[in-house]
């Protein structure tokens, strides 16, 4: 919808714009019409939301700002899961299949003129993958011992093995899976699919982000931020065991004393509104208070996970006794899946926390990597298969789409005198699965050592372009206008990788 | 004249003539006018230059940016300037190209002019290099007028007359609001009430609410005047600074720690914004407020209140990994021009206006700037870097050079004395394995674990030692070594009594207690003095470690009366401050503590040991930060006293000289270091290329710093790439804030119009150009631009004219005829009444924290830190709640932390410092109900709040009354008092004060 006065109708939730949306357009255009007479105030040129490549912003209600709207065309899936495993997760020891490095193992990588070095300083020789690959599935797709239950699902996945990223540091490299750009104060993807799509589900957040129970990724809340976009939009942090923030009543205040409190603040905020008839603004604050006691409800009801079935329990490996922390990781996975199932429409699933040190809670293994990918493997493998299993049962896969990523891969060396893989942003693998994705697919390879990225080379951009496609928005024109720049996820990049689509 | 073609812009070259330094473009203008006798331009000139280098100079290729094929393109020159002198053949740079005896510089290439070419050139160029326009010339020229060119924004700022001269009791901004109105029939609502006014004058200028003795004396005050006053009591506000300050850091994306994946604390960030605040409450004017930003330590380089404002370039992030830790140059590059292109995009969308960023891959898609243009603004800041610098240097070198002298005193009257006090008994000594008479071995030591005396064998790190578990030392005068570590207690003996108060170390320790400086010590001298020269003695002590002397034996044979340890104790570390922790103790008693590095010098101690006392005990410890470099020692480590012979004279001379010591060290401790901040630290200017799509690894030519061609009124500052990085931002600094820049005035009046009505005139308030909005009220916006310029630039001016308006004062519900003027204008851009308004984040905050009473006027200084700190690769900040008087200050004066913004206030908007934020965004959530309705803070003021009430009255309904006051600015009807009543009754006071925190009256402003 275009706003023809001015870039006043940019700025979503301005309250004083919500007259115009909530009540009669023909006021703005009336002005409008006005003021161009005057010959000062003719619509500029980015006005051009009615061209077909124009901008396509949408209109928020700011006193339903998760109402659901409308996709720019018919998507292939309403949900996305996205699972983002913190520390760069090496390929060639889990999905990235390379006999070459059995053949060349301890061998010098030839490497063209360049001296290779990387991240932390000099390589070493090429190293064979540290567990065994094995077909697995209908599909005999090649995978590793370390995930032995991901194995078993490869028929569902849709593996890029030719991914790229932009820097070869975490922080930079995990701002751009997370937001598309390396820089901090982007807005997430789970973001942007917010603003454009709101939820299906009024009385949970549209978007939850839920943190490893070892803690936060690297760049810690900006990956699920707002940025410019309005802070409704920013992902909602809660994990199995830690509700959202400011959810519960406090424990000194009785639910009778919290009822009449609040029966007194309604009361207030009605004749406050009687004085200023048509503020919606007012009017909006009091219904998100209203929305905040069904959340409440709700949200506590969902991270209650008493109802579940020691089947279900036992499918995750949340009952596992002997790895507490699988245990926890695999109690986020069932709360993932809740959430799927009540609509939310963005859910963000953190695997690996970056405060415990290089290597030591998550995948960033430079030194000892068999002794560290030792523990995060079983972590990690049994939890997200159950999942994606139970996801499947449940019949939920048919409308969400699941992205397992990372924030770029490993060398296929050793680095110089240690026995763990540096970073290597050239070449790794993320892999889809779920609505609108080819199942047991394979796109894209890197070379026969796993280093760099060969056949069809696919960026962050084209991941980022190729979600928001299934979702049903074209990446080019979903934009907001911030700092003189209509802003995409995308940027001025990204193309949908047509090829992996169902 | 021919014709004036060449003098499109009268103005520009006015001011060029008048700058004899760009002698050449006056020159140019006789281009044309001369006729040439010998030499016909048609028949000799244009086939040579069309023919010899129109294939580069041509409209194909256009190299460096010249045409030699049309008129107007010839005289502008090239992008390196003019290249045709008219009158001059030898001052001509086409001239120099084409005779250049360096064949790789020589035009055409590989294919010189003939002798008689140039010739021919030369005679042309000589006799005015007349070129009269053909009818080519003229299309061309015309064809390349840009119309972007007549963009609003670019047009000098015109002080309107005023609508309508004939009211002259209106107020002139009411003449213009109340003229466009009129036009679409629309009125001004009526003035709004007293109560409503105060706290809407109130939050827009100070940031905060009126207490209720403030709203009582101005709704009683009869004076016709009231209003106007009132404006100017809160103008006066030493609060009006922190609010206004808080816009400012909004667009400077300021905070208190660097970004990026190592969030590293900037220590003295907070004196930018302090300086901010002060400028705004003195009300600078806004040329030199942006002037001494820009350039104030060049302009001023001593003087804190120029340098200090420089803070502004480096308020935003910096990326300490891609900048200093990453070993792989690409990065490098990368983080560099990633840093110059948010310095520059900073700058010039808070002065200007203008998206300059949108050029930094190609030209601007919108805006008349070319990427070339981009990298001429890059290029006036390519000398900075940002980092922790001296807001005085000059202060900082007499700081320096008086620590040093009194230093140098202090060492060589310590000499003095110690060769005065005569037969002492030594530590060092004792530690050698002697009697302290010098019988012991220099350089020999004890292993603090094991009590064994070392001879030489240096040793590292002690593995696996225990802490506080005291051994015997080698001989009877050493009764222990040990390991120290607290809080625990610790037996200063095998046997002895527990000495308390020591921290908790990393119970590491390194090589043994030495007779000399221990393994590997960085330094042994002290303020000059050499401990480990001859005549001196040094008992090097590395944490963790410590030494208990048994005074009896070591007294023995003493030759004085009344014993009294004295030394120096120093760190020979090379951590410049809080190396290290000593302690000296006599019978477990803590007597002497401090913390040491580098810069601390020598500290002499001077203490007596009491008849009876059994043991001395020195202790040096880790300071909780490790062990390295911890190389605390005692200089001269001495004990003597009243000798038995000596005279009284000699006596009096050491106790004068003991004196003297004191007195200097006295002085030493009492100098003020100079402070430093967190702004630009000067280099020599990069060399800037234009980078091919932004690419650092694709530099194209380099780029001479530069400024905006597109405000062709304005003059250019002579700048080249040997300019300094004072001259370009000296130069840079004039351009912005020249009187006739038409963007610095318009883009301040309009920021301070949005801060009092919620929108801009202009509603990208940082975007003037093409993609930005157009002006509801243009020639408000240019009169009111005006107005400031011709008054100093004062902001408080245009403060005063903003609030004294009708527009600003007249109502803004209630307003009779609003739902024709809604179906009319909805967006209010006419301003049919005032708007509105959400408190932001941090007035929330603040007006909770003055209902409650709890918040805490100080001002200035470092900023409250609501956050746990723990030290790390990557800084871990944990948000803790604010329930403390220190913590309740504004929250202007808050730390903040890029990586981990406070959840309550960022639930509230509050933007992240990693955006530029020209306008604050609202919205309305659930998230910030709950954050309102339960948040600890919010729960822990609402008790605060009713303490408040009880203290304040026991009435109950006086209660009621004072909340409704504090929190509204008014008293309750009577609907609302008996819910009050009902709600108090039903649960607590503190229920209701919370609900007051939650209302929409709390938290919005008519």
């Amino acid at each position: 919808m275009d706003q023809p006065l001015s870039h006043a109708g940019r700025h979503l939730l301005d309250r004083r714009q919500f007259l115009q949306h909530g009540g009669t357009g023909l006021g703005g255009i009336a002005l409008a019409a006005l003021l161009a007479e005057e010959g000062r105030t003719a619509a500029p040129a980015a006005a051009s939301a009615a061209a077909a490549d124009g901008p396509i912003r949408p209109i928020i209600d700011p006193s339903a700002p998760y109402a659901p709207r409308p996709p720019h065309f018919q998507p292939k899936a309403k949900n996305v899961l996205l699972i983002f495993c913190s520390g760069a997760i090496s390929h060639v020891d889990t999905f990235d299949y390379k006999p070459e490095l059995l053949k060349r193992h301890d061998m010098p990588m030839p490497v063209d003129g360049e001296k290779l070095i990387t991240f932390q300083g000099e390589q070493g020789n090429l190293i064979k993958p540290q567990w065994e690959f094995r077909p697995r599935g209908e599909s005999g797709t090649m995978t590793s011992d370390l995930l032995p239950h991901l194995g078993e699902l490869a028929d569902e996945m849709c593996f890029i093995h030719s991914m790229t990223a932009k820097s070869n540091t975490h922080g930079p490299a995990e701002n751009q899976m997370a937001t598309g750009f390396t820089l901090d104060g982007f807005p997430s993807v789970g973001a942007w699919v917010t603003y454009a799509l709101g939820s299906e589900c009024r009385d949970l957040p549209a978007f939850v982000a839920i943190p490893d129970p070892r803690g936060v990724p690297q760049v810690g809340p900006r990956q699920w931020q707002s940025a410019f976009l309005p802070a409704v939009f920013q992902g909602t942090p809660m994990s199995a065991d830690r509700p959202i923030p400011n959810l519960a009543r406090p424990d000194t205040i009785t639910a009778d004393a919290d009822r009449a409190s609040r029966d007194f603040l309604a009361m207030l905020n009605e004749q406050h509104l009687a004085e200023h008839p048509r503020d919606s603004d007012l009017a909006a604050r009091i219904a998100a208070y209203e929305l905040a006691a069904k959340m409440q409800l709700s949200a506590a009801e969902i991270t209650d996970l008493s109802g579940e079935t020691a089947a279900t329990l036992a499918l995750y490996g949340a009952d596992d006794t002997a790895n507490t922390t699988k245990a926890r990781f695999a109690q986020n996975c069932i709360l993932a899946r809740r959430l799927i199932e009540k609509g939310v429409r963005f859910v963000q699933l953190f695997n690996g926390a970056y405060a415990m040190g290089e290597g030591v809670g998550n995948w960033d293994g430079h030194k000892t990597l068999v002794d560290q990918y030792s523990v995060h493997g079983p972590i990690l493998d049994q939890p997200v298969a159950g999942l994606l299993r139970d996801l499947k049962d449940r019949g939920l896969l048919a409308d969400t789409l699941v992205a397992f990523v990372t924030e770029f891969g490993r060398m296929p060396t050793f680095q110089k005198g240690a026995s763990g893989r540096d970073h290597n942003p050239s070449g790794f693998t993320v892999w889809l699965a779920g609505a609108g994705v080819k199942r047991a697919f394979h796109y894209g390879a890197t070379d026969e050592f796993g280093y760099k990225a060969v056949e069809n080379i696919s960026t962050i951009y084209d991941l980022h372009a190729t979600i928001l496609h299934l979702l049903g928005l074209q990446h080019t024109r979903l934009t907001y206008y911030n700092n003189g720049l209509e802003r995409r996820l995308t940027d001025v990049h990204g193309h949908v990788i047509e090829p992996i689509l169902a | 004249m021919h014709n004036t073609i060449d003098n499109p812009r009268p103005d520009l070259l006015q001011r060029h003539f008048s700058n004899l330094g760009l002698f050449v473009a006056a020159v140019l203008l006789s281009l044309g006018n001369t006729s040439a006798r010998e030499v016909d331009f048609e028949r000799d000139i244009r086939p040579l230059l069309r023919e010899r280098c129109g294939d580069c100079h041509g409209p194909d290729l256009e190299e460096s940016r010249l045409r030699l094929d049309v008129r107007h393109r010839a005289v502008r020159g090239s992008e390196f300037g003019p290249v045709i002198v008219a009158g001059d053949a030898t001052a001509s740079p086409l001239i120099e190209r084409v005779t250049h005896a360096d064949e790789d510089r020589r035009m055409p290439p590989d294919d010189a002019l003939t002798e008689q070419e140039i010739d021919l050139l030369r005679r042309w160029i000589d006799s005015g290099a007349p070129w009269p326009e053909s009818d080519a010339d003229r299309q061309a020229r015309e064809d390349e007028h840009d119309p972007r060119l007549e963009h609003w924004a670019w047009q000098p700022v015109q002080r309107p007359p005023l609508p309508n001269p004939a009211a002259p009791g209106l107020h002139p901004i009411d003449q213009f609001i109340q003229a466009q109105l009129a036009d679409v029939g629309l009125k001004a609502a009526s003035v709004a009430d007293r109560r409503t006014l105060i706290r809407r004058l109130s939050f827009d200028l100070l940031g905060l609410p009126p207490t209720p003795e403030d709203v009582a004396r101005f709704v009683t005050d009869t004076s016709p005047d009231a209003y106007e006053q009132l404006v100017e009591r809160l103008l006066a506000s030493p609060h009006f600074g922190e609010r206004q300050a808080r816009h400012w850091l909004d667009i400077a994306h300021y905070a208190d720690t660097h970004g990026f994946e190592r969030d590293q604390i900037r220590e003295n960030a907070w004196r930018y914004r302090d300086w901010l605040i002060r400028a705004f409450n003195d009300d600078l004017g806004y040329d030199a407020f942006l002037r001494r930003q820009l350039a104030g330590d060049v302009i001023a380089p001593h003087d804190p209140d120029f340098t200090v404002a420089t803070g502004f370039l480096a308020a935003g992030p910096w990326d300490f990994v891609g900048q200093v830790e990453t070993k792989n140059g690409v990065l490098r590059r990368q983080a560099r021009a990633d840093d110059l292109d948010d310095m520059i995009t900073q700058v010039m969308t808070a002065a200007c206006g203008v998206t300059i960023n949108c050029a930094r891959c190609h030209d601007h898609k919108l805006d008349p700037i070319s990427q070339r243009d981009y990298y001429g603004i890059v290029a006036l800041f390519s000398g900075v870097t940002r980092g922790e610098r001296s807001t005085s240097p000059a202060a900082e070198a007499a700081y320096t050079a008086e620590k040093e002298r009194l230093s140098r005193e202090i060492g060589e009257a310590r000499t003095r004395l110690g060769q005065l006090s005569g037969e002492s008994i030594d530590l060092a000594d004792i530690v050698g394995g002697g009697d302290g008479y010098g019988s012991g071995q220099r350089g020999a030591g004890i292993h603090p674990a094991t009590g064994a005396l070392l001879v030489g064998s240096p040793m590292g790190f002690l593995e696996g030692s225990t802490a506080n578990a005291p051994v015997a030392g080698p001989t009877p005068r050493v009764a222990a070594v040990f390991i120290p570590s607290g809080p625990d207690p610790l037996p200063i003996t095998p046997e002895g009594p527990p000495l308390t108060g020591l921290t908790k170390t990393s119970a590491a320790a390194w090589d043994a207690i030495r007779n000399g400086p221990v393994n590997s010590q960085h330094s042994t001298v002290l303020d000059g003095v050499d401990y480990a020269s001859e005549g001196h003695t040094m008992l090097g002590l590395h944490a963790n470690a410590g030494i208990t002397f048994d005074l009896t034996a070591v007294l023995q044979n003493a030759a004085f009366t009344g014993p009294v340890f004295r030394c120096v104790v120093g760190y020979g570390g090379i951590t410049p401050t809080d190396g290290a922790d000593y302690t000296v103790a006599v019978d477990a008693q803590i007597v002497a503590h401090g913390r040491l590095g580098r810069d601390d010098g020598g500290v002499s101690l001077d203490i007596p040991l009491p008849a009876g006392s059994r043991f001395l005990t020195l202790i040096s410890t880790d300071a909780g930060n490790g062990i390295s470099h911890d190389q605390i020692f005692f200089g001269d480590a001495r004990i003597d006293g009243n000798p038995k012979t000596l005279s009284e004279t000699r006596q009096q001379e050491i106790d004068a000289a003991r004196k003297t010591v004191a007195s200097m060290e006295a002085a030493r401790n009492a100098l003020q270091p100079v402070p430093t901040f967190y702004g630009p630290v000067a280099q020599p200017p990069e060399t800037i290329h234009r980078l091919t799509r932004g690419n650092p690894e694709a530099p194209a030519e380099a780029v001479a710093p530069g400024t905006l061609p597109c405000l062709a009124g304005l003059e250019r500052p002579t700048l080249d790439s040997q300019s300094s990085d004072a001259e370009r931002r000296q130069a840079f600094a004039h351009w912005v804030t020249d009187p006739a820049n038409p963007l610095t005035p318009r883009v301040i009046a309009n920021r301070l119009w949005q801060h009092h009505f919620g929108t801009g005139l202009v509603d990208t308030p940082s975007d003037f150009g093409l993609g930005g909005s157009l002006p509801s009220h243009p020639e408000l916006l240019d009169w009111l631009a005006a107005e400031l310029v011709s008054h100093h630039w004062s902001l408080k001016h245009v403060h005063r004219l903003i609030c004294t308006s009708h527009a600003y004062r007249q109502q803004s519900h209630g307003v009779w005829g609003a739902p024709a003027a809604t179906a009319l204008d909805s967006d209010n851009r006419l301003l049919w009444r005032q708007n509105p308004r959400r408190l932001d984040a941090e007035s929330i905050r603040d007006a909770v924290l003055s209902t409650s009473g709890c918040l805490n006027l100080e001002m200035y200084g470092p900023g409250y830190r609501d956050f746990d700190y723990e030290e790390a690769y990557a800084p871990v900040y944990t948000s803790i709640t604010a329930d403390a008087p220190p913590l309740w200050r504004r929250t202007i004066y808050r730390f903040i932390v890029r990586s981990t913004p406070s959840p309550f206030l960022t639930t509230l908007d509050c933007p992240n410092p990693a955006n530029l934020t020209p306008v604050r965004l609202e919205t309305t959530t659930a998230l910030q109900s709950l954050a309102l309705l339960n948040n600890d803070f919010l729960l822990r003021q609402a008790e605060h709040f009713s303490t408040r009430l009880r203290e304040a009255t026991a009435d109950r309904d006086s209660r009621i009354s004072l909340a409704f006051q504090l929190a509204f600015q008014r008293e309750p009807d009577n609907a609302e008092r008996t819910a009050a009543r009902e709600l108090i009754q039903e649960t607590d006071l503190t229920q209701f004060c919370r609900m007051l925190f939650n209302a929409n009256e709390f938290i919005t402003f008519d």
